[in-house]
């Protein structure tokens, strides 16, 4: 079949858009697929383009300094909003406007294919209301229910019906989305995030490197980590900290960093192109995020062979993390747990070796590419055959 | 360029470089098949043992290798030209005895032989542009040093016509001048990864501050400044 998979921006560098090129590299092997981006805000792509995939980009973004000269009705239509997506999804994510909405629309109107997936909620919402019938179309959330602001949960409300489905990442995810809007129980299908295929590097765990990786935003709760690792500096000082990532916040950590007088003990990394390489280095993973959408960096932790100390946020590392066995769950919120959980493995290189052994078999047997690339055919073929009934039965 | 016969051991590929010269500069490991075809060698080895490392600068070398992996997989050498140098292992800034401000460096010698016992040694900042020089009395023992440098002695020599005044930061021993820096690990580019807090300098009327950072060759320097607050604070 034809799948056409829509991306706010497949230009950026978020994991959105690395798991977005991955799913798409999988399904390419058997299908036609294409990346619509809604806008470009450089030249080339951050990820590579998939082979075999091909992107088409709806519009450069405003903010793109280097952007060519655009006609007076496209700047006029850029500067209207879009009429379906909710304005807190247009603030959250500047690739809303009146003109990406009417160019999706007319893309979506010349498409050939069978399939369109989009990857949030405003491009899902777009896809419900302007998407020819021919299309099926899915939606795909990479951001937990409960995550979204009240305007998007309304819109959700009134036009994911409209879809043909909705893949999330998680278990907890579906049961509150069945919860939510009155679909079919098969209409919703979990579909976690799959590990990029490739040779990965495996962890020693003997370099007494902690890693965290994530962007430096207020979810990830860094200071958090900071505050538990202090205690692990505290007691074992040749302990470092190195956290991977990009964003504004990066002056605020440093900060922290400094009140805790841990400046010799951390290294902000910035953001890397080979974060499994990276984690490899290290000996434990820490996750201190408020929530977790799914928790792609625990997965690619776990492929490395580094075991997870996580807080048990929502939903994903409750998920991903067996609770003794490839990691260690600790109460959400409590620094003083997360630190107890960092010291364990810190103090105990033999559990961490077992941890870090059923870590790779974890991502092993639940996260390869292929296995998700099939349950992403076989929910496909389940939701056109769906229609075509539903089809069959409005006919007669 | 080939490298010696390997030996195997514990199911390891071992080739001694010893013996082999290797010009500066990145290479790739590769296997040759029986038609001398190379293969780049993969690896899932990350090639980055922090102990290994601390050992490896632990004696006298005139050039550094090291293994890294590549993001695609493949094993590849870095050569580099060594020579000794202070290898910074812990800095701290605090108010000093003077109350002026100073900065505290501990750490090793790095590529060259560690004499027993206690040596002579200073620590040497060298105002750069300049002609400034501020010494500070260091302790070094068994190779390791440890030294306080008063921030006050530099901020009475500060340049105010420019906006940036550097430091650089070199441990004297009878042996020679060592500059500091930390090469040892693999973060390549401290200088926006591992940042140190600044403090206020004395009470002169005029805002400076201070702070020891990594220059872009991963040495020690402390910059004072007088144009706007250094973040991070003490």
């Amino acid at each position: 079949m034809k799948i056409s998979i829509v991306l706010a921006n497949a230009y950026g560098m978020g994991g959105t858009i690395r798991t977005v090129f991955n799913l798409a590299s999988g399904l390419a092997e058997r299908h036609d697929v294409e990346i619509v981006s809604l806008i470009q805000h450089r030249k080339a792509p951050f990820f590579a383009v998939p082979e075999g995939v091909t992107l088409t980009t709806l519009a450069p973004s405003r903010g793109w300094a280097a952007r060519p000269r655009q006609s007076l009705l496209a700047r006029w239509r850029e500067c209207r909003p879009s009429t379906v997506v909710p304005t807190s999804e247009a603030k959250r994510n500047g690739a809303f406007s009146g003109r990406t909405e009417h160019a999706l629309r007319r893309c979506l109107r010349s498409s050939d294919a069978d399939v369109v997936i989009g990857t949030r909620p405003g491009i899902n919402l777009l896809l419900a209301k302007w998407a020819p019938k021919r299309i099926l179309t899915i939606g795909q959330e990479h951001v937990h229910l409960g995550g979204h602001k009240k305007d998007v949960r309304a819109a959700v409300k009134r036009l994911y019906p409209e879809l043909d489905g909705l893949a999330v990442l998680t278990e907890t995810d579906r049961a509150a989305y069945r919860e939510f809007l009155p679909v079919d129980d098969d209409w919703t299908a979990t579909m976690p995030n799959a590990l990029p295929p490739g040779n990965y590097p495996r962890s020693t765990l003997e370099n007494p490197i902690i890693v965290a990786a994530g962007r430096l935003s207020k979810i990830k709760q860094y200071p958090k980590l900071l505050r538990a690792f202090a205690a692990v500096a505290e007691e074992h000082p040749e302990w470092r900290l190195r956290i991977y990532g990009g964003g504004h916040t990066k002056d605020s950590l440093l900060d922290v960093v400094h009140r805790l007088g841990l400046a010799n003990h951390v290294a902000v990394m910035g953001r890397t192109k080979d974060l499994a390489g990276e984690l490899a280095k290290a000996s434990i993973l820490a996750v201190s995020s408020r929530a977790e959408g799914f928790g792609m960096t625990i997965i690619e932790g776990f492929a490395v062979g580094i075991p997870a100390v996580s807080f048990d946020c929502p939903h994903g590392p409750r998920e991903i993390i067996t609770h003794g066995r490839d990691g260690l769950l600790v109460p959400h919120q409590d620094v003083d747990a997360l630190a107890d959980g960092l010291l364990r493995l810190v103090e105990n290189p033999e559990e961490r070796a077992a941890m870090g052994a059923a870590a790779v078999a974890a991502a092993a047997e639940r996260y390869q590419l292929q296995p998700i690339v099939r349950r992403w055919e076989e929910y496909l073929t389940a939701r056109l055959a769906a229609r075509r009934t539903a089809r069959l039965e409005v006919g007669t | 360029m080939e490298l010696p016969e390997p030996r195997y051991e514990d199911g390891r590929i071992l080739v001694p470089l010893g013996g082999v010269a290797l010009d500066n500069g990145d290479y790739t490991v590769a296997v040759l098949d029986d038609d001398g075809t190379p293969h780049p060698a993969g690896t899932s080895d990350p090639c980055l043992s922090i102990a290994g490392r601390a050992a490896y600068i632990g004696r006298a070398r005139t050039r550094d290798l090291r293994t890294y992996r590549a993001s695609c997989g493949t094993l590849r050498l870095r050569v580099r030209a060594a020579s000794p140098y202070a290898e910074v292992e812990r800095v701290d800034v605090g108010e000093g005895i003077d109350g002026a401000g100073a900065v505290g460096v501990t750490g090793v010698i790095a590529c060259a032989d560690r004499e027993p016992g206690t040596v002579e040694a200073s620590l040497h900042a060298r105002h750069r542009g300049g002609a400034g020089t501020v010494d500070a009395p260091a302790e070094l023992v068994d190779g390791e040093f440890s030294a306080v440098i008063p921030m006050g002695p530099l901020a009475a020599a500060h340049d105010f016509g420019r906006a940036h005044n550097e430091w650089d930061l070199w441990l004297r021993t009878p042996s020679g001048e060592l500059r500091l820096g930390a090469h040892a690990d693999d973060i390549r580019g401290k200088k926006h990864r591992v940042v140190y807090p600044g403090r206020t300098l004395g009470d002169t009327g005029t805002p400076l501050r201070g702070h020891p950072y990594y220059t872009v060759d991963d040495e020690l320097s402390i910059l004072l400044r007088s144009d706007h607050p250094v973040k991070g604070a003490v």
